[in-house]
């Protein structure tokens, strides 16, 4: 009934719009309603608590709209207001109660007279929010360092402030039933294949969600609807990395509420990739991109290859390491897969408890857990140093690609499962099927692969080595070069 | 079915090749070298008319259904014969619990052929592009084991020939059609000319192959009458340091080999049954998987490759041409 009553077109009579606003609302204490009378009209400014400035509510609407000489009737007084009142800079009008509510629920300051079957809403928004900051999960040395907030405009002023060009385009659209969420589409149109940018929207249209809280919510209808492992669209809290991606011809999606922006679409290599890269001399760069290459092979595999090889395959170690690990493993009571997957288990345990606790606990969690717990267990002789030792680097060298965390956690409990079980061999034929999955994830007609499988020789420049900014200036990369149709 | 390039195409096949060069039984010289590199020429020289066809522009499907039908039932024994070969490999390489017998090869294929089921699945791009990765890894891995192979190698064995003649080493080379009828198959669904595709693809096997066996008779060629897999022995004899053996990692190599060369069967198998049969739209994969097991079954004792299977390879790779000729002519007529 309530929806109903959302759709209907304003009502011209001020009395029953107010009963009407107050019925929809559920007489809410949040919507506020001023009746005044200006011009010799009748008139209600109605807002949200919270959501606007009281400073600019007085100073631009309230102060200016008590000063309008007489009207012959409201529809000349909103031409008036409209005409010889700048009230605010936002300023739009609402025809039903649908878009009243919409406009009072992201900080409008409405108003209705009497007589008028439409409502002018002026954007006055002063709500409390956080201020620009460091981002928290993507460090950076040499470049900026602002980062994404919860508030979509501040976003999206953000972007245009490093993107002067007019080519940057931000379409607005509201998500979601209940939350009534802006979502904003940015991308360049001089850069942006057509057909990317309207499967995406034709992705969004798809969304009949209730709610909006996260991007979490927005991203499984960008992407395929088949079992992927790795996802095809990626996730910055940077705008400057959001803005070097808008560059490259992709599209970016911004969520109000969110401080991520959803980039797609996403390269698997990309994971290794940060703006520092660029502001480094390449052969550091190249240096460090290897260094994360081997430490996500290491944070997958190496406590599995450690179970495979000293419970199957000792021929591969030298007689040295053989005799060391034979002798630190006889000691420990466990077999050393269950050691591994204790071991494991129990870093997961500990880092969840860090993360979900205050800060101030999480902290001490971690060093009670790490430095008491750790070494009680290796002094008791529960579990072995080098198993330990080998975990440790793993779950370290997992830290080094934090946008792989949660594949890299799930598939280094696959991995030490299948070579525990099954040696190298067992190894082998999971990697087989991991490869497949991820070969498989294509979005958009953009291979996750790209550019190592299908091969691009021009992608390698920005792949296995960062060439140097000569060298990618005369390039002119744009994503589409990887779609499938131009291999 | 959607396309792969030319070094997706490349790499699906020739990891087939390698791995039928890996379970090969039966002793080897450099004139297996010389025998087996004149039968490659020689199936690339029998695939000319087919590799003319797709150049026209046209594809299996316009070599009729009889065309598709033999190639299907021809990649289903192969496939049978792969399933055979790592069953018979079983007993030199050391797969945990696969060596226990029966049932320990048995979970060994099994698994295999579960991989197989989900790769086939993904599709033919998927498998391309996963393909192409996989063989580069491998061949890092394998020249790893080369090297330290050739560390064991003893030059003297080059002038072991054997007992095995030119011919019956060329008939037996041409016999060993590796991915023949996936060969067939995929060249339509390869981006660029047929005839570069396929050049590429024989020149690439000849050069392996010469490789493989070379490093196989250097290393192998003094214990030849005691081992029962040349190559597979070979890689287990690699040694880079004194104190350690690295064959591990060709048990790395073989397995995602193995993996590979029967996805590539059923994938292609799977498109194939689609087109004869196309009533059939589900778990057409595992049902190809579950006929070459089954083939692989039957033929598990067969381990001698002679004239028989040249016929065979030589029909499968005319048949398709013949077949699209006498279609046309009737259509002319």
């Amino acid at each position: 009934m309530q929806q109903n009553n959302r759709n209907l077109r304003i009502i011209s009579g001020l009395k029953q719009n107010i009963e009407m606003i107050k019925k929809i609302s559920g007489d809410s204490s949040d919507v506020l309603v001023n009746e005044f009378t200006t011009g010799g009209i009748k008139c209600a400014l109605l807002c949200c608590e919270g959501m606007i400035s009281s400073q600019m509510v007085t100073e631009m609407v309230l102060s200016p709209v008590t000063n309008i000489p007489q009207q012959d009737n409201a529809a000349k007084l909103f031409s008036y207001i409209q005409i010889n009142k700048l009230f605010s800079l936002d300023r739009s009008e609402a025809q039903d109660y649908d878009t009243l509510f919409r406009m009072l629920s992201s900080g409008f300051a409405v108003l209705i007279a009497e007589g008028m079957n439409k409502a002018l809403a002026f954007g006055i928004q002063g709500y409390a929010s956080r201020s620009i900051q460091e981002p928290s999960g993507e460090g950076n040395i040499l470049g900026s360092h602002e980062g994404f907030v919860e508030t979509i405009r501040t976003n999206m002023s953000m972007l245009r402030r490093r993107l002067k060009s007019p080519e940057l385009v931000m379409n607005l659209m509201v998500k979601g039933s209940k939350s009534r969420t802006d979502i904003c589409i940015c991308y360049m149109k001089d850069r942006v294949p057509q057909g990317l940018l309207n499967r995406i929207q034709k992705s969004l249209d798809e969304i009949e969600l209730e709610s909006i809280l996260s991007t979490g919510y927005v991203r499984p209808f960008l992407e395929k609807k088949s079992f992927e492992l790795f996802s095809s669209t990626g996730l910055t809290e940077r705008p400057d990395v959001l803005c070097s991606k808008l560059i490259e011809g992709r599209v970016a999606v911004l969520v109000d509420g969110v401080p991520y922006g959803i980039i797609i679409p996403r390269l698997f290599c990309e994971s290794f990739h940060t703006l520092d890269d660029y502001a480094y001399k390449p052969y550091y760069a190249v240096f460090i991109r290897w260094l994360k290459y081997g430490a996500f092979i290491l944070a997958v595999l190496l406590p599995a290859v450690y179970a495979a090889i000293v419970m199957y395959h000792p021929e591969l170690l030298n007689s040295t390491l053989l005799l060391l690990l034979v002798k630190e493993e006889k000691n420990a009571p466990l077999s050393i897969i269950t050691e591994s997957f204790l071991v494991l288990l129990m870093y997961e345990v500990i880092r969840e408890a860090g993360v979900r606790l205050p800060k101030p606990v999480g902290g001490a969690v971690s060093i009670i857990s790490g430095l008491i717990i750790g070494d009680a267990a290796v002094k008791s002789g529960l579990v072995s140093t080098p198993l330990l030792t080998m975990t440790a680097l793993a779950v370290l060298s997992g830290l080094v690609v934090p946008d792989l965390n949660p594949q890299i956690t799930v598939l280094r409990f696959a991995f030490l499962i299948s070579g525990g079980l099954l040696g190298l061999f067992g190894i082998s034929i999971l990697a087989c099927a991991v490869l497949t999955n991820i070969c498989s994830t294509e979005d958009y007609g953009f291979p996750f692969t790209a550019p190592i499988s299908p091969f691009s020789a021009k992608g390698m420049g920005d792949t296995l080595i960062r060439q140097g900014f000569r060298k990618m200036q005369s390039r002119g990369f744009t994503v589409e070069e990887y779609h499938e149709s131009n291999k | 079915m959607n396309q792969i390039s030319k070094a997706q195409f490349i790499s699906l096949l020739l990891m087939e090749d390698l791995f039928i060069l890996f379970c090969l039984k039966e002793e080897i010289s450099i004139i297996t070298a010389i025998g087996f590199s004149a039968g490659i020429i020689l199936q690339f020289l029998f695939s000319v008319p087919l590799i003319k066809i797709y150049s026209r522009g046209k594809s299996l499907k316009d070599c009729g259904k009889a065309a598709e039908a033999v190639i299907l039932i021809y990649i289903i024994v192969w496939g049978g014969m792969l399933f055979s070969m790592l069953w018979n490999a079983g007993d030199v390489i050391y797969i945990p619990y696969g060596n226990s017998g029966f049932w320990g090869k048995f979970m060994v294929a099994a698994i295999i052929a579960v991989v197989c089921v989900y790769i086939s699945s993904s599709g033919i791009k998927a498998l391309g592009r996963s393909a192409l990765i996989a063989a580069a890894m491998g061949v890092v891995c394998l020249l790893i084991v080369i090297i330290s192979a050739l560390i064991q190698s003893d030059m003297s064995n080059l002038k072991e020939i054997g007992n095995k003649s030119f011919l019956s080493e060329l008939i037996r080379g041409f016999a060993l059609s590796g991915g023949l009828g996936s060969f067939i198959m995929l060249l339509g669904f390869t981006k660029g000319k047929p005839m570069r595709n396929a050049a590429g693809y024989f020149i690439g096997k000849v050069i392996l192959t010469l490789a493989v066996i070379i490093t196989g008779v250097l290393v192998s060629g003094g214990i030849m009458e005691i081992t029962d897999f040349p190559i597979a022995t070979a890689a287990q004899l690699s040694q880079p340091f004194d104190v350690q053996r690295i064959d591990s990692l060709f048990l790395i190599v073989f397995s995602v080999y193995a993996v590979y060369s029967i996805a590539v069967q059923a994938s292609a198998a799977d498109y194939l049954l689609g087109e004869v049969i196309p009533a059939i739209k589900k778990y057409r994969s595992t049902l190809m998987l579950a006929a070459m097991a089954s083939v692989g079954f039957i033929f598990s004792g067969n381990t001698h490759y002679g004239m028989g299977y040249s016929i065979a390879v030589a029909v499968i790779l005319l048949f398709a041409p013949v077949s699209y000729f006498v279609k046309r002519r009737l259509r002319g007529a």
